[in-house]
């Protein structure tokens, strides 16, 4: 496809405001993730101008966001300090609890983890997608989620067993 | 309820998703000023200064000139003589930003009034601005410190045209119009002894759009005529001696080279079509600059304070908002300075000292003037560090300062967002010999340490950029192959270490310090190494976190100094335990020779 303005500002209408979310609970950092978004965008762009093909502009931005806010997770580290240090007043809206608990149940898994699972549980892709979007076999995508699923449902207290005990027949 | 089920509303409710208002056009933004950067190199704006006496002169003469578009032009230092390029001030919606010429470090300036800031202008000594309000129907002349203190109100009535500044600062020329008549006046910078210099012979005539003093302070040049023809003239600065300078009727937006020999305006040849023309003071050698007929519309042309650009409006027709375009003054090399939002635009003078005439007025005291200091550079600055070492030389020592400029956005400003410069001094006189700014700083900027980390004998300068819990160095190096000595941030060499944070091309940013959670550190490498000792950088995160068995989770890029860049020798990653001995791959207390502090 063309990235060109109108993909631009659909995509910008239909998929940034969920992804922006998506890889601000993978990196912790809103500002970081709105930078690493908007910087996959800006490079889908110039990609497409010198003529390079970009399939599914969806999927590259989600690829090359995320790997922007994995490499650039130090500079991050050290704009989050600043900005909190700096900051005084507060930004945005306050945390719920419910919000404060999923961030702190994702700051302790392992990042590939973290990126399956927000993939899989806030952009709502499937595996086939997850897959696609971090450039893992289906099969690796499968076992990560298994194992963030878990610890997810650890952290948050939520109980398996009782959920399958609940369900009863028919 | 499933658990996949469970899990979606809890991250649906912590997802929250963002606001894609204006990011559109901040991707717009991004993409012209990156096409500028590419043309500066190493992704900053690399202001050349060299301060050989009191003079800091700034440069952008090789921003935009020459080569092709992905050649990197290095900047060379250049004679201090003549004005020079600060900041800019544009006035964009009802605000008015002053940054660098890059479109780094944009601040916020309060508007005098309430209204719309239009026109603006630098006082010649950097430290005041101009700007003329719109409010309806009633446009007012305000005159203010670069930080938007102590602002004042030195003229109001219909029309106020863009204000022009004396060269030495007290008094000013702008136009309006009164009772139909349209009247160029010369008013005291403070609004005091305000005088009709010019007036049209009757009413109903032409507004004049533009008066500007002479460099030397001597005469006026300025637009006028009638609804269907308007020239321009210059008169001396008392409003006698009017000439008429063109006798097309299609001539406008007159302003002087800082020579005072040329005049730039704009011209209609033809309907709907505005182009930048070029003339000798006195009216003649006409040449056409741009070439756009009626696809865009031009306007208000000026030289920049060195005189090496021009800078116009420019808006392509139909389309709301002006960009500012800087070229050369033969009209080549055009490129979007600012982009599509701009009112009014002024380029900030950063004068010679030597040239200064004498206020005739007093300066405003600024309570931290006391603390400001005169290290060469042609301005005082403020929040000195330095740091000495064989920068330049193995042989001699050299200091080199990090300091952040006073005056411009008023008294002595935190570094943080101010216009912050490192400063060399190879002779050790006291008075800098070469310097590059801006530099970016949050919280704090300073000199820190000064390793060899090529083991050539002189020492490579790690500059605190960033505070916090963190900090963000930048590293420098002194270049001594020309004749002059030039100072340059390092940047990472192809194919750099994504992984690592450090992307090929980008100016390096070391982060040093952390938590009980994160941890970032510098040290030295194998003395054996092939390139030299090298620079060992590694960042590590502690998982599970608030974990008794947590183990730090390490990456590791070793650097070596190849010709001025970092260029990766190894990546690697391992984990060991978190627990409370300190990590294997801490900062030493030395680095590459040099002591890891200030």
């Amino acid at each position: 496809m063309r990235v060109d303005e109108v993909a631009l500002r659909e995509f910008l209408h239909t998929s940034y405001p969920r992804l922006v979310a998506a890889v601000a609970l993978v990196c912790g950092s809103r500002p970081a993730a709105e930078d690493a978004v908007q910087e996959a965008l800006l490079r889908a762009w110039e990609r497409s101008e010198k003529g390079d093909e970009i399939d599914s502009l969806d999927r590259w931005v989600t690829t090359v966001a995320l790997n922007l806010a994995r490499s650039g997770l130090r500079r991050m580290r050290s704009e989050r300090r600043a900005r909190a240090r700096l900051d005084t007043s507060g930004v945005g809206e306050p945390a719920t609890a419910d919000r404060i608990d999923v961030e702190r149940a994702l700051a302790a898994l392992p990042r590939r983890q973290r990126e399956v699972a927000v993939l899989r549980y806030y952009l709502q892709l499937n595996t086939r997608e997850v897959a696609s979007a971090l450039e893992l076999e289906e099969g690796t995508v499968k076992s990560t989620l298994f194992r963030a699923r878990a610890a997810l449902a650890q952290t948050l207290g939520i109980d398996e067993n009782e959920e399958a005990s609940n369900r009863g027949p028919g | 309820m499933a658990l996949d089920e469970r899990l979606r509303r809890a991250f649906e409710g912590a997802g929250e998703p963002a606001d894609p208002s204006g990011v559109y056009e901040g991707l717009i933004r991004r993409r012209e000023r990156r096409r500028i950067m590419r043309r500066v190199g190493n992704g900053m704006l690399a202001l050349a200064v060299v301060a050989g006496t009191t003079a800091g002169v700034f440069t952008l003469s090789k921003l935009f000139g020459g080569p092709g578009e992905d050649e990197v032009t290095p900047l060379v230092p250049v004679s201090p003589t003549g004005a020079a390029n600060g900041l800019v001030a544009f006035t964009t919606g009802d605000r008015i930003i002053v940054q660098a010429a890059d479109g780094s470090d944009p601040h916020e300036v309060r508007a005098p009034a309430q209204g719309l800031p239009w026109h603006i202008a630098w006082s010649p000594d950097g430290t005041r601005l101009a700007v003329a309000v719109f409010d309806g129907p009633r446009r007012s002349l305000w005159v203010m410190r670069a930080d938007g203190s102590e602002a004042t109100e030195i003229a109001s009535g219909e029309n106020v045209s863009r204000p022009s500044w004396h060269p030495h600062g007290a008094l000013i020329t702008y136009s309006l119009e009164r009772n139909g008549r349209t009247e160029v006046h010369v008013t005291g910078s403070d609004g005091t002894d305000d005088r009709v210099a010019y007036s049209e012979s009757a009413p109903g005539t032409y507004a004049v759009f533009s008066a500007t003093f002479s460099p030397d302070g001597s005469r006026i040049v300025f637009d006028a005529g009638t609804d269907s023809e308007y020239d321009i003239f210059v008169m001396a600065s008392d409003g006698s001696n009017v000439r008429q300078l063109t006798e097309t009727g299609t001539d406008y937006n007159p302003a002087w080279s800082p020579d005072g020999s040329q005049i730039v305006f704009i011209r209609y040849e033809a309907i709907s079509e505005s182009d930048v023309f070029m003339m000798d003071a006195d009216g003649s050698n006409v040449r056409r600059l741009t070439h756009h007929g009626s696809q865009f519309t031009n306007i208000d042309p000026q030289f920049s304070p060195d005189g090496a650009f021009i800078t116009y409006g420019s808006a392509e027709t139909g389309v709301v908002g002006l960009s500012i375009i800087a070229m050369a003054t033969d009209g080549s090399d055009p490129e979007v300075l600012i982009e599509g939002e701009v009112l009014g635009f002024s380029w900030q003078p950063v004068p010679d000292a030597s040239d200064l005439p004498q206020q005739t007025e007093s300066p405003t005291p600024s309570p931290l003037d006391d603390v400001a200091e005169d290290i060469g550079l042609g301005f005082p600055v403020c929040n000195v560090s330095s740091i000495k070492g064989r920068f330049a030389s193995p042989d001699a020592n050299a200091t080199l300062s990090v300091a952040t400029k006073a005056g411009d956005l008023g008294g002595c400003p935190q570094p943080e967002g101010a216009f912050n410069v490192i400063a060399l001094d190879t002779d050790q006189d006291g008075v800098a010999d070469a310097s590059f700014g801006p530099i970016e700083c949050t919280i704090e900027c300073r000199a820190f340490s000064a390793p060899d980390l090529d083991a050539d004998g002189t020492a490579e300068l790690l500059i605190v950029q960033s505070g916090g819990s963190i900090l963000g160095l930048g590293l420098f190096d002194v270049d001594v192959r020309g004749s002059e000595p030039v100072l340059e941030p390092m940047t990472v060499a192809s194919p750099g270490d994504p992984a690592g944070g450090f992307e090929p091309g980008e100016v390096v940013r070391l982060l040093l310090g952390g938590d009980e959670f994160y941890l970032d550190t510098l040290r030295c490498g194998d003395p054996d190494m092939r390139h030299g000792p090298g620079l060992i950088v590694t960042t590590a995160e502690s998982l599970p976190h608030d974990s008794p068995d947590a183990r730090w989770h390490a990456h590791t890029t070793v650097f070596g100094l190849v010709d001025g860049s970092l260029q990766v020798m190894d990546i690697g990653d391992f984990t060991e335990p978190a627990g409370v001995d300190a990590p294997s791959f801490q900062s030493g207390e030395t680095l590459c020779g040099s002591n890891l502090g200030p």
